[in-house]
């Protein structure tokens, strides 16, 4: 879009919108910069700033930096845009008056808005309504870590929406605090949507405080406000509007309820409309005030600097001890001066209150929330003196003595209801698998072709996909605990655990996430602030068994411990995370040293989540699997099945093909070091395919054992029990069975320790910034998984 | 017997070369991978 700034001198444009915030644009627009407007660059001053425009009649100067901030709709525009839409190049248009008027009235009719709020207060339930999308929504904070965007059209005005992550407040503490603060002032937003928990007020509004100090257009959207008046309580939120000059509109985003009536004010507040829009002065007290007053003159002598932002919030950022505020602010002519006033104000404070300037300024803040709440807001007094339900379920799952037993009593649950649930369907799976791989064998005639299909196609994505139902058990439940609030009682109870062996609070949120996958729980690491915490937190994620490894973990135990595959999967997990603890503790200790950060654990209150919504996560989730099945899945196992098959063909018999196969010659060359772990060649390409991506150490079984199988056809026999018949065919231990329960022990721990699939390791390599790390995290979890593996193995046979 | 060599053979090189791209996807973006992650890529809240 073109802004003043890009006019020639003598051209001719239409004002569609003027961004930037507070005094500037009122100023602007009380000088007749209003949309629509006609406006002409009559020339710029020899050294290119100031310009002079021409509007209604008079002459004006403005700096660079101010025209930059008006955006106008020019011929040329006009010539680009009509050109787009006829297709054909023809620029016959008659540049009208009147028509550009109308042209620059249309492209006035977008609206930037943000959507920003307090983890979980229902920002993403609100920006899938709108979008129709399925960003994740999870009941506990911290799931958007990025900004997400989405257009769409109502009451004629084309909104561009942006979901920024939950903060609970916009200083410089946390990347996401300082990503939100950063939008705010960078991409300068047209409309800013405060996103409020109505059940939990007094602390969400904190937020809505510095968003005030900051001098921009808020709408307030009150979320959850069925909460509020199912409780009881009372609130005119006219009044609270009124007392902090900010529109509020009630909603309750998951129903939908409100959006249109919000979207209906937003329109109001960017057309300058609306009556309770304005700007008020949070009173700070006499001294602050006074402080404040002496660093803004000093701001307002250079313009520059509050053009885009206000300079009470700058004086109070300052007198926060805002270090990047500050940095910003080094470039300026005033900052010597600056910095010396500020520092002088800030021990005034302190010396006076005897307290940090920071916190007088939160306690101010709360102060006037607590004032504006009580003339707001009449709590119902009977269901504030009893107890909530969430209080007494909590009473329960997170108390000292039941909390941790109940927690590990509902994982053992969940692994054992994706293993025992999903038998059913896995064998009808099973036996479709096998019924497609006996009419293919009819139809086609002997050759290299029928074999890929049926020995490496069917065989191997059928031995992956027979999975699919135990990962839809496995996400109806994490859906479920997350749907309902229990993750974040969960992350409470292990939060202690963890808090006590030195590993970060905020750490826990990235690992249960690792249990779905490793690549976005690497990537939430963003919200630790301290980078050591954030590197250690990195480097132990790939011990949370992301579901990637559960196909192995059932084809495993299902083959070798069938009575008691639940409760040894539940184990695997555990032991999973009783390294994470381990290892964090040691990296703590030697290479991550670092001071713990505070932090304070929310406990959403548990909500029933909907049929719809679980299922739909479920459903998402298996679409997934099944498309990674037909892509990345039956890629690999086609070219597993080239290496196994050559270079001896169709000529040989399928074990003497294997045994001369090129597989066959790297699984022989890597023996040595794996023998002693209790594996076979097999099982040690399985772990190197594996590195693409987890499911394909079980497709690569599945091809590698196919040759196995019973003579009487391809698929008569299913992969488990292939594995516990299969037998070593040469060495020391020639005829006894490879599957043991300590072989596949030790396999089941290697599978769990050794290095992630690649999509991991270049993530960490992206988000630590150096591949330093990426490649110590290879070294050092496959160095782990052998010695474990070695351990395991060589004791246990010296006991068994 | 030949149309399968030939038929097997341009599988098993499409493959390969399908391999080799979809590596280099994950330099460029890792969540092509994730595809099976609690938070489901399909609008994926880490992805810009």
């Amino acid at each position: 879009m073109s802004t003043l700034l890009d006019l020639r001198p003598g051209e001719t444009a239409r004002i569609i919108k003027i961004r930037g915030r507070g005094h500037f644009r009122r100023r602007l627009m009380e000088m007749g910069f209003v949309k629509g407007k006609e406006i002409t660059l009559v020339k710029s001053a020899p050294l290119q700033d100031p310009l002079e425009y021409k509007i209604m009649g008079y002459h004006v100067s403005l700096r660079q930096s101010e025209a930059r901030l008006v955006e106008v709709f020019t011929a040329l525009d006009v010539r680009q845009d009509e050109a787009v839409r006829e297709g054909n190049g023809r620029l016959s248009i008659m540049l009208k008056d009147e028509w550009l008027l109308k042209k620059a009235r249309e492209k006035g009719k977008v609206i930037e808005v943000a959507l920003v709020g307090n983890p979980n207060c229902g920002k993403t339930t609100l920006f899938n309504f709108i979008s129709k999308s399925r960003a994740h929504v999870g009941n506990f904070g911290g799931v958007t870590v990025e900004s997400k965007m989405t257009s769409f059209t109502h009451k004629g005005y084309r909104f561009n929406l942006t979901d920024l992550p939950g903060t609970y407040s916009l200083s410089a503490y946390s990347p996401e605090e300082l990503f939100v603060r950063d939008h705010i002032f960078k991409e300068m937003p047209d409309v800013v949507v405060n996103v409020v928990d109505a059940s939990n007020l007094e602390r969400n509004l904190f937020l809505t405080t510095q968003l005030i100090d900051m001098d921009i257009r808020v709408v307030m959207a009150l979320n959850m406000f069925d909460e509020l008046t199912d409780r009881g309580d009372t609130l005119n939120y006219q009044e609270l509007g009124e007392l902090l000059g900010v529109p509020i509109v009630p909603a309750v985003s998951s129903k939908g309820k409100g959006i249109r009536e919000l979207f209906d004010r937003i329109i109001e507040v960017y057309e300058d409309r609306d009556p309770v829009m304005r700007h008020i002065h949070i009173n700070y007290g006499v001294e602050l005030e006074r402080s404040m007053s002496r660093i803004q003159d000093l701001l307002w002598q250079d313009k520059l600097l509050t053009l885009q932002t206000s300079s009470r919030y700058h004086a109070l950022k300052l007198l926060e001890k805002d270090r990047k505020i500050s940095n910003a602010l080094a470039g300026s002519s005033v900052y010597k001066e600056l910095r010396e006033v500020v520092d002088h104000e800030v021990a005034r404070i302190e010396r006076i209150y005897h307290e940090d300037s920071g916190s007088m300024i939160a306690d101010t803040r709360y102060g006037f929330i607590a004032g504006a709440l009580k003339e707001t807001l009449k709590p119902n007094p009977k269901t504030h003196k009893a107890r909530t339900k969430s209080d007494l379920i909590d009473w329960i799952l997170t108390s000292k003595y039941f909390g941790f037993p109940i927690f590990l009593f509902f994982l053992w649950f969940m692994f054992q209801a994706t293993f025992s649930l999903g038998e059913y369907p896995k064998e009808w799976i099973e036996k479709g698998v096998e019924w497609i791989g006996g009419e293919v064998g009819l139809l086609m005639p002997s050759g290299p072709l029928k074999d890929l299909l049926i020995e490496g196609v069917i065989n191997g994505v059928g031995s992956v996909i027979v999975f699919l139902p135990n990962i839809l058990i496995l996400f109806l439940f994490i859906s479920i605990i997350e749907d309902t609030g229990y993750m974040a009682r969960a992350a409470f109870i292990m939060d202690k655990l963890m808090h006590k062996m030195g590993l970060h609070g905020q750490s826990f949120i990235p690992l249960i996430m690792g249990f779905g996958c490793n690549v976005p729980a690497i990537m939430a690491t963003r919200t630790l602030r301290n980078r050591n915490d954030r590197l250690a937190t990195m480097l132990i994620n790939p011990f949370m068994s992301c579901s990637a490894r559960l196909p192995v973990y059932i084809l495993i135990t299902g083959a070798i411990f069938p009575e008691h595959a639940g409760t040894v999967i539940f184990l695997i997990y555990l032991t999973g995370i009783f390294l994470a603890v381990v290892v964090s503790l040691i990296f703590k200790k030697t290479i991550f040293k670092s001071k713990e950060a505070p932090f304070v654990m929310e406990l959403p209150p548990y909500r029933i989540p909907t049929i719809r919504v679980s299922l739909r996560h479920m459903w998402e989730n298996g679409q997934q699997y099944l498309k990674k099945m037909g892509g990345l899945i039956l890629v690999a196992v086609i070219i597993i099945w080239a290496l196994e098959y050559f270079p001896a063909g169709s000529h040989a018999a399928p074990k003497e093909r294997l045994e001369r196969s090129y597989i066959a010659r790297l699984g022989k060359a890597i023996e040595p070091v794996i023998r002693p772990l209790g594996f076979d060649w097999k099982m040690g390409v399985s772990l190197i395919t594996g590195a693409a991506a987890k499911e394909v150490v079980v497709s690569t079984m599945g091809v590698l054992y196919g040759s196995e199988k019973q003579p009487e056809g391809p698929v008569k026999q299913n992969l488990p029990l292939v594995l516990q018949n299969v037998r070593y065919s040469d060495g020391p231990q020639l005829g006894k069975p490879i599957f043991t329960p300590l072989s596949g022990i030790s396999y089941l721990l290697f599978i769990l320790v050794y290095m992630p699939c690649v999509a991991v390791i270049v993530t960490v390599s992206r988000e630590s910034g150096s591949w330093k790390w990426a490649l110590f995290l290879i070294l050092y979890t496959t160095a782990l998984a052998w010695l474990l593996s070695f351990s395991v193995y060589q004791i246990g046979s010296l006991i068994l | 017997m030949m149309w399968q060599f030939l038929i097997t053979g341009l599988i098993v090189f499409g493959a390969i070369v399908y391999m080799v791209f979809r590596v280099m996807l994950y330099f460029s973006d890792p969540l092509r991978k994730c595809s099976t992650c609690s938070s489901s890529c399909e609008g994926c809240p880490l992805k810009r």
